[in-house]
């Protein structure tokens, strides 16, 4: 009787133990984290970590009847134009947004071109239609982007503008600094006067655009051969785009998965007769080390045998094949391909050198070859063979420094860019201020 | 028998069975029976209890990492409407060394706030206050019920971006809790380095802390990111929520340049904290809070 009853005393006291370690208070773990937490008003301090919570309630009661209005702030931006170009001079203007425009967005703006004394001047609303998934109020005013929902938007615009030929490798800029110190800035531009209307859905990881453009595109003059530093001679002349007045319907198809860095764009243009433009891309980035990141891009394009100029593609300039110039290489078809590395880390980091903590230069190389061609035939189709000599190659290294703005891959990047190869044409040095799969464009 | 000993003989019957359990359960099984992994962070008096070697796995990172998702996203799709309010704070700190510039609380801003599915949203401004006229703090609410500021690092998109490693792991009154740390697995990656805490029993994310101390996301625009911890509680009953966040971080020079033109001065380092109190989770919000009154 008794050994049974030693037994129970004991069971009962494990029991006991057991419990003691593992069933702690219900609120063990609030005391941990609560423990945490003090370290946390430690670090940060009074100031940041007390909150005064005193008279919510009755200001909520308070706020009910008598809502505390705030300005949202938003409801317009300005900002200023500001350009140099050969084919305008000097360009001064003001452009703003205005949120808030019959439930969407206006955006205004106009300039002057002091040396070529004309104006330029656009007009535009776009309005979101249809958003689904999780979003706030203002994201109404802001524009879509693959990733963030399916989303409907309507747009029109009015515009006398100046666009740039083979503006998918255009600097941001169009080139004005580099006119404005040596004058040698060789992207062309011409004038496009006209309205364009469309919508553009994104949805899962796609973005459709479908639209129509009536315009009238006109080509435009070396207004001025001023630069700081530059030769007037050296000047290079303005391509001149044919005077064309067309409708024509337009329309693209864009995917993007930023998890696996990769994306793609097909876009086309089609105003009837020879005015039929195609022009896709594609872009993948991979971790070759922690270290060091490896970009590829493919961009192909085709457009009808006899489109206007400045329908033509082209392979030169710093975003593509750089040791050529703007114009040099032109043609009906394109095709471009793009390698580039880059260091993870700043040069001036790695070799010992003292800097100012902002200045990350991280190194990077790239080889670059292309080539832009007219189908001998003369024939209106999508796939050409380019000819063997058609290719020009490029190479060599920089320095970037990342931006983080608009988009946290934007580098401000300078590199020197050697030709591999007759005719790919010199060294040159460059400048540019992008993302590393800029030819996907802003998805 | 007197009644009360009745049920105290019941109470030392139930006890005797609950011991008797809890030491068969640390017996030793037959060969071949599954057996589960005891936490080797369970204190039990050495000698008391025979040891026995388990060869049950222990739950594997990728099952965390996996479970943690889930239960995120089960967390979200279980909520149907929210109520809280906010209180946002930007404290500029100045140089501690001179005793003229104590911190400045720049902004002081307190909403009430609802949420209701699919993607409603109302704010109640309570309180908004500012040392200056000017008032470019904008606070943008997500519609959404996610939290993925405390998750962004779990999800399935993200998750191949970072290395993860189990950091530590306690136990904490019957919570397995584990302390998960992370980092981009490039150096070209804008992404911050962190650790999380996760509470195994649901696998939720309670507490989070992430930083960029060797490298910035904008080196013109941020030096580095000292410390940003996201604090979770459970309120409402079962609901787990954010109810603090802290922020520090360090403004580059190029920036503190630009904004010191002007006739206000901004500190190089400043915090930001937001804290969410009176949580209401389901409890039915009206439609008619969410329209819009002229």
């Amino acid at each position: 009787m008794r050994r049974p009853l030693f037994l129970a005393i004991l069971l009962v006291a494990l029991g006991a133990v057991r419990a003691g370690a593992q069933d702690a208070p219900s609120d063990s773990l609030d005391l941990y984290l609560h423990d945490l937490a003090d370290s946390t008003d430690q670090y940060f301090g009074g100031p940041t970590a007390t909150f005064d919570t005193t008279g919510l309630d009755s200001l909520y009661q308070v706020a009910r009847v008598h809502p505390l209005k705030l300005s949202t702030g938003g409801g317009m931006s300005v900002y200023p134009v500001v350009r140099y170009h050969r084919a305008e001079g000097p360009v001064l203007g003001a452009g703003a947004s205005l949120t808030h425009v019959g439930g969407g967005t206006a955006q205004v703006w106009g300039s002057y071109g002091f040396s070529g004394q004309s104006g330029r001047y656009a007009a535009g609303w776009q309005r979101m239609l249809f958003h689904s998934g999780k979003t706030r109020p203002e994201s109404r005013y802001e524009s879509g982007s693959i990733g963030n929902g399916t989303r409907l938007d309507f747009f029109a615009r009015y515009a006398r503008e100046t666009l740039p030929i083979m503006p998918e490798h255009a600097a941001i800029d169009l080139g004005g600094a580099s006119a404005l110190v040596s004058g040698l800035n060789e992207q062309s531009v011409y004038e496009q006067r006209g309205v364009a209307t469309g919508l553009t859905l994104w949805t899962t990881d796609f973005r459709f655009q479908a639209g129509f453009r009536h315009a009238l595109d006109q080509p435009m003059r070396v207004e001025t051969e001023f630069s700081f530093f530059g030769d007037k001679d050296d000047v290079p002349f303005n391509t001149a785009a044919k005077h064309d007045e067309y409708s024509e319907a337009f329309g693209g198809i864009a995917f993007s998965r930023p998890d696996w860095d990769f994306g793609g764009v097909l876009d086309a243009r089609d105003g009837g007769g020879d005015r039929w433009r195609l022009r896709a891309a594609l872009g993948k980035s991979l971790r070759v080390t922690r270290a060091f990141r490896a970009s590829f891009q493919v961009e192909g394009g085709a457009a009808a045998a006899h489109a206007p100029r400045q329908r033509l593609f082209e392979i030169g300039g710093a975003r593509a094949v750089p040791s050529l110039p703007y114009g040099d290489e032109f043609g009906d078809h394109l095709l471009l391909g793009k390698l580039e590395l880059m260091y993870g880390k700043g040069i001036l980091e790695t070799l010992n050198i003292g800097h100012p903590r902002w200045l990350v230069l991280q190194p990077f190389g790239f080889w670059n070859s292309g080539a832009a061609w007219q189908d001998p035939a003369q024939r209106d189709i999508v796939f050409s063979k380019p000819p063997e000599d058609a290719f020009h190659h490029a190479a060599g290294f920089g320095l970037a420094l990342r931006a983080g703005v608009p988009d946290p891959d934007t580098y401000f990047r300078f590199y020197l860019a050697f030709p591999l190869g007759q005719d790919s044409g010199g060294v040159l040095p460059r400048f540019t201020i992008r993302v590393p799969l800029d030819l996907l464009g802003k998805l | 028998m007197p009644r009360h000993t009745f049920r105290q003989a019941a109470a030392l019957a139930l006890a005797l069975g609950l011991g008797a359990a809890s030491l068969g359960a640390a017996k030793a099984p037959p060969p071949g029976i599954p057996v589960l992994a005891t936490e080797d962070t369970v204190r039990i008096a050495s000698g008391a209890l025979p040891e026995y070697l388990v060869t049950a796995p222990r739950v594997t990172l990728d099952e965390i990492l996996r479970r943690v998702n889930a239960g995120e996203v089960r967390r979200d799709s279980l909520m149907r409407d929210q109520a809280f309010t906010r209180i946002l704070k930007v404290v500029y700190r100045y140089d501690t060394t001179d005793s003229t510039k104590h911190p400045v609380t720049q902004l002081d801003d307190a909403r009430r706030i609802f949420k209701k599915r699919p993607d409603r949203l109302r704010e109640v401004p309570l309180r908004h206050k500012t040392p200056n006229k000017k008032d470019d703090v904008e606070v943008d609410t997500n519609a959404g019920m996610g939290e993925q500021v405390a998750s962004f690092a779990f999800e399935p998109r993200e998750r191949g971006n970072y290395q993860f490693a189990i950091l530590d792991r306690k136990w904490v009154g019957g919570h397995v809790v584990y302390q998960i740390g992370f980092e981009p697995k490039s150096d070209l990656d804008p992404l911050p380095s962190g650790k999380v805490w996760i509470d195994t029993n649901e696998y939720v994310i309670v507490r989070e802390e992430f930083w960029y101390h060797d490298r910035s996301p904008a080196p013109l625009f941020l030096e580095r990111i000292d410390r940003c911890v996201v604090e979770r509680s459970r309120v409402d009953g079962p609901w787990w929520v954010i109810t603090r966040v802290f922020g520090r971080v360090r403004l580059a020079g190029p920036v503190l340049t630009f904004a010191n033109l002007g006739k206000d001065r901004v500190s190089k380092t400043v915090d930001f904290s937001a804290y969410y109190t009176n949580w209401q989770v389901n409890r039915g919000l009206p439609d008619s809070l969410f329209v819009s009154k002229k």
